[in-house]
């Protein structure tokens, strides 16, 4: 146990974390260099896609010291995006070290701090790394004095590195062995291990990925976990290294993954405590909660006869996800469906897109809700996601939507644009601050409608990408919410329903006719797109029906082509939704939820 | 004699390839290039002719050919004696009807008395001339090689030559075309009392020259309101001037209708001969390769063959189906039960109820056809049934 290191990489999204990672694992030699790719602990297509860690990974790798020992380092990779903070926070607390990756070109960033102040949480030994030194533009000295600024951490001896030219590596794994603390432990204790992520697995169920913390598991062991309270036997215990190998055992501070043919995707919580049946712990490990979902919307199947596909593919999803939460709902328009919860804006997305490419699902997606606090004139509350749920107006007093505390981080240059955008959002600003000389922090209470659509996007693209956004609910607050409706051809469309503050109803309304307008096919006769608050129509536009669709001559008797194109008519046809007699693709979903700052 | 009547659902069609132009019009994406070498067309002819006899004795010798098609390009081009070996080459290898349609296709401004008595002299008896206007700014826009004069020339000299049947192609709806243009050729076509008319909205194809003018923002096609208009206005017309509109884009005299454009509405078989020729013979539809080269250099009927498709009844009755609606009289739904043994009603009960609620198929007596409306959108009522 004196050989082991147990840590994670935090940092700043786009700090290279990841890159790092990458090599730390070639360093030490777990990954041949043939089989090296681009970030490997990221294995979802998407991830290395879009270049952000969406699903943590641990691996077990040796590390040949400089004082000639051989060490255990398991590195547990998190999530960098602000819509994660839950998985960042179970995984840190299985380590007992931090490797703080900050860009020696960048700085300190919202994020930066945020997960600084996660892992401080945890009791974790911090230590501070700088990446990308390689760069022209690094400025180690600035950023060693941030650090210890801005976050109050020793940076005088940081490493430097470049993870991408391969500098500096061996000095963090020196850094590692000789600061992290070994774990502590009890092999000969009651059982208590932490899941800190799990999976699903085709052959072998869920695989859940666990720090044991006291006692010893084994294969055919009974265990329970303490939350969901269900009892397994193990089937395998293991490590990756990087790739899965079966052990005999794990033992008080080791990391590794555990197999109990568990089933029931619900029942391996990230946050739960493992122990063994018949001899618990007394005390589950602490900071077990279930991820509250901050966003909601409705996913759909595209076509009705998937319904069934759908429900098990976002069970299966559910595994891999904590904060994810769904339940069965039912839409006029859409038929059968799910009320999912999400993290965030970004969160929701990863959904979707993993729901398409790894089940190979075509759904819908209705427009993303906070929930909001309804309070009735009888004096009961509601709690409501689905704009279709929000009571008769005449039995509502007030409603009450989240506020969250916004902290931004951007150079000076973009100050005015970054408090006009927080000011369009109905950001209320609580404080501004130098951060460095041409760093700046504002501090705003804003509601979370407001930031959940694309505000990241808009902050992102309004600094050139140097703005960073970190944020945390802080409670209700009364607001004036209309329901905007969205009618085609005169009848309403209630997957298109949404709650937006009165001040802004005009605006997404307008925006979405036209976007509607764009994307809806004509149709033998006008259809007319109109959004509503109650009987009031606040925005119109007209689809033009459609004169001609013919093919004037068909030369040549090259009959194939011909039907060729008539059956790719009739695929597209087959990708719209039927709404009364109006026809609507299904990208029209997505589409009305994107909007654009510059109209 | 051998007449079309006998077993005239099992009579067979011909059409030969001709790929070769004077030069490649604007607006065209068929299969022809500019190549107009005499060493190049003799080749061709050759190669032609060996196709024609190679694939000919594949097919049973009973089946009577009552329609010859030669298209293009511009088949005009080709000289007499090449014309000729092809052509002997089809009345040696199959039972040519002596009553069978025998078309050329023939470009204004390629024409002359003597290759028109050539012509005659080889059992043509049918020509398709590609006039597309007589109005010399949208023949310019098109990039024709004729004016409006080469039109009437032409005419003139089909007359002469004794060509009774002459089929006259117009264009409408080409970039700026006003309503008063389409009109005057309109008039102007039915001056001329051509037998047949085909009359077509340009189609425009990617990788054309006016396809980029349009998708630069140069010119503009004439919307959709007006493009009806333009139809609606050349069937008014024509119809009263005693043509019957018998197809989405035809018109014709009284049995002049194209028999061989008939059989690719009514799913008979024909076989298709050169550069890129598509067939439906025997259950199978077949293409040949439409590379120049390639096909040239074939050593075999199977080596110049790009593709085979045996259709299923299924694929045969869709194509049925959004074939024979192409026909304004539509289809005949008994000759439909005894052609496939199934009712046409218990295969496509409701797509056919919608589409005649929407006002886009009409039922009368025994035929299912497009309402005016349908034609217009046929497109949509096609792909139901594809």
């Amino acid at each position: 146990m004196e050989n082991i290191r147990n840590f994670s990489i935090i940092a700043h999204i786009d700090h290279g974390k990841s890159t790092l990672a990458d090599r730390i694992l070639q360093y030490t030699g777990s990954v041949a260099d043939r089989d090296m790719r681009e970030q490997f602990l990221d294995n979802m297509d998407l991830e290395r896609e879009r270049g952000i860690t969406i699903k943590l990974q641990t691996t077990r790798l040796t590390y040949q010291a400089l004082d000639g020992q051989t060490y255990i380092l398991n590195l547990i990779d998190t999530p960098g995006h602000v819509d994660f903070t839950y998985e960042v926070s179970r995984s840190l607390a299985a380590c007992e070290g931090a490797v703080l990756v900050v860009d020696a070109t960048q700085g300190v960033e919202a994020q930066t701090l945020a997960n600084v102040y996660l892992a401080m949480n945890e009791d974790l030994t911090i230590l501070p790394v700088l990446n990308k030194i390689d760069l022209a533009s690094a400025d180690p000295d600035r950023v060693k004095a941030e650090i210890e600024d801005i976050i109050g951490l020793e940076a005088e001896n940081a490493p430097l590195v470049s993870a991408k030219e391969g500098i500096g590596i061996q000095d963090v794994l020196e850094d590692i062995v000789k600061n992290v603390p070994a774990p502590q432990g009890d092999p000969e204790a009651p059982l208590k291990a932490l899941i800190f992520d799990s999976y699903y697995d085709n052959y072998r169920g869920v695989v859940i990925y666990a720090r044991v913390f006291e006692g010893t598991l084994k294969k055919g062991d009974m265990i329970r976990l303490m939350n969901s309270q269900k009892n397994y036997e193990v089937t395998e215990v293991g490590v990756y290294a990087p790739y899965p190998q079966p052990t005999e055992k794990l033992t008080a501070g080791e990391v590794g993954y555990v197999c109990a043919a568990i089933k029931q995707v619900a029942d391996a919580r990230v946050g739960d405590t493992i122990t063994h049946k018949d001899r618990q712990t007394d005390t589950p490990l602490p900071g077990y909660k279930k991820a509250q979902p901050m966003v909601y919307c409705g996913i759909y199947p595209a076509e009705g006869e998937k319904y069934e596909n759908v429900k098990d593919a976002v069970e299966k999803l559910q595994v891999n996800d904590a904060a994810f939460h769904f339940e069965p709902e039912t839409s006029t328009a859409l038929g059968f469906g799910f009320r999912c919860g999400f993290l965030g804006l970004l969160h929701m997305e990863i959904i979707v897109e993993r729901l398409e490419r790894e089940f190979d699902l075509a759904v819908i997606t209705t427009s993303p809700s906070v929930v909001y606090r309804v309070v009735k004139t009888d004096g009961t509350v509601e709690m409501i996601q689905n704009p279709s749920n929000l009571p008769d107006p005449v039995t509502i007093d007030h409603i009450e939507e989240p506020i969250v505390k916004a902290d931004i981080m951007i150079p000076k240059a973009y100050v005015g644009a970054i408090m006009e955008l927080c000011q369009d959002r109905r950001g209320k600003m609580l404080h501004m601050e130098y951060i460095t000389e041409d760093r700046i922090g504002l501090h705003y209470e804003m509601p979370l409608n407001e930031v959940i659509y694309d505000f990241f996007d808009a902050l992102k693209s309004k600094t050139r990408g140097y703005g960073s956004l970190d944020y945390e609910f802080i409670r209700y607050e009364p607001s004036k919410i209309v329901k905007l409706d969205i009618l085609l051809n005169k009848e309403q469309v209630d997957a298109f329903s949404m709650l937006v503050h009165e001040s802004k109803a005009y605006y997404r309304g307008r925006f979405v006719c036209e976007k509607l307008k764009e994307i809806i096919p004509r149709h033998q006769f006008e259809v007319p797109v109109q959004a509503s608050i109650g009987q009031k129509v606040i925005a119109r536009e007209t689809v033009r029906a459609y004169r001609k669709d013919v093919t004037a001559k068909c030369y040549g008797g090259d009959i194939s082509r011909k039907r060729k194109l008539l059956e790719k008519q009739k695929e597209g046809k087959k990708r719209m939704r039927q709404f009364g007699t109006v026809e609507v693709p299904q990208e029209a979903f997505t589409a009305v939820l994107k909007f654009d700052d510059n109209k | 004699m051998i007449t079309s009547s006998e077993k005239k659902r099992n009579n067979l069609g011909i059409y030969l390839h001709i790929p070769f132009c004077v030069r490649k019009c604007r607006y065209c994406d068929f299969l022809s290039f500019e190549r107009t070498l005499p060493e190049a067309m003799d080749s061709y002819a050759h190669k032609l002719a060996e196709e024609i006899a190679g694939r000919g004795s594949r097919f049973s010798t009973d089946r009577i050919t009552d329609s010859v098609y030669v298209g293009g390009g511009t088949p005009s081009l080709l000289p007499a004696e090449d014309l000729e070996e092809v052509m002997d080459a089809v009345y040696s290898c199959f039972r040519v009807a002596d009553d069978a349609e025998i078309t050329l296709e023939a470009n204004p401004g390629t024409l002359t008395a003597e290759n028109l008595a050539a012509y005659k002299s080889l059992g043509i008896n049918r020509l398709s001339l590609g006039c597309q206007s007589l109005s010399e700014s949208k023949l310019a826009y098109l990039g024709r090689i004729h004016g409006r004069d080469e039109v009437y020339e032409a005419f003139d000299l089909c007359r002469k030559a004794g060509f009774d049947n002459v089929n006259m192609d117009l264009m409408f709806g080409l970039p700026g075309e006003s309503f008063e243009d389409w009109a005057h050729d309109i008039f102007e076509a039915i001056m001329l009392e051509p037998e047949h008319i085909s009359f077509y909205s340009l189609q425009v194809e990617e990788g054309t020259e006016v396809y980029q003018e349009i998708m630069d923002g140069a010119v503009q096609q004439p919307d959709e309101v007006l493009d009806r208009k333009m139809y609606h206005a050349a069937i008014q017309a024509f119809t009263a001037a005693g043509y019957t509109h018998y197809e989405i884009s035809n018109a014709a005299k009284a049995g002049c209708e194209s028999r061989h454009n008939l059989k690719y509405w009514s799913l008979d078989e024909y076989l298709g001969f050169g550069l890129g020729a598509h067939s439906f013979a025997n259950g199978c539809r077949f293409a040949n390769t439409d590379s120049y080269e390639a096909y040239l250099s074939s050593e075999s009927i199977d080596d110049m063959t790009q593709w085979i498709h045996r259709n299923t009844k299924t694929d045969t009755v869709k194509e049925y189906v959004f074939l024979g609606l192409r026909k304004t009289e539509g289809i005949h739904l008994p000759t439909f039960a005894s052609r496939f043994g199934e009712k046409f009603w218990d295969i496509y009960p409701e797509e056919t109820k919608e589409l005649i609620g929407r006002g886009l198929l009409e039922e009368q007596g025994d035929m299912l056809r497009l309402t005016p409306l349908g034609l217009d959108l046929s497109n949509i009522v096609f792909s139901e049934y594809v």
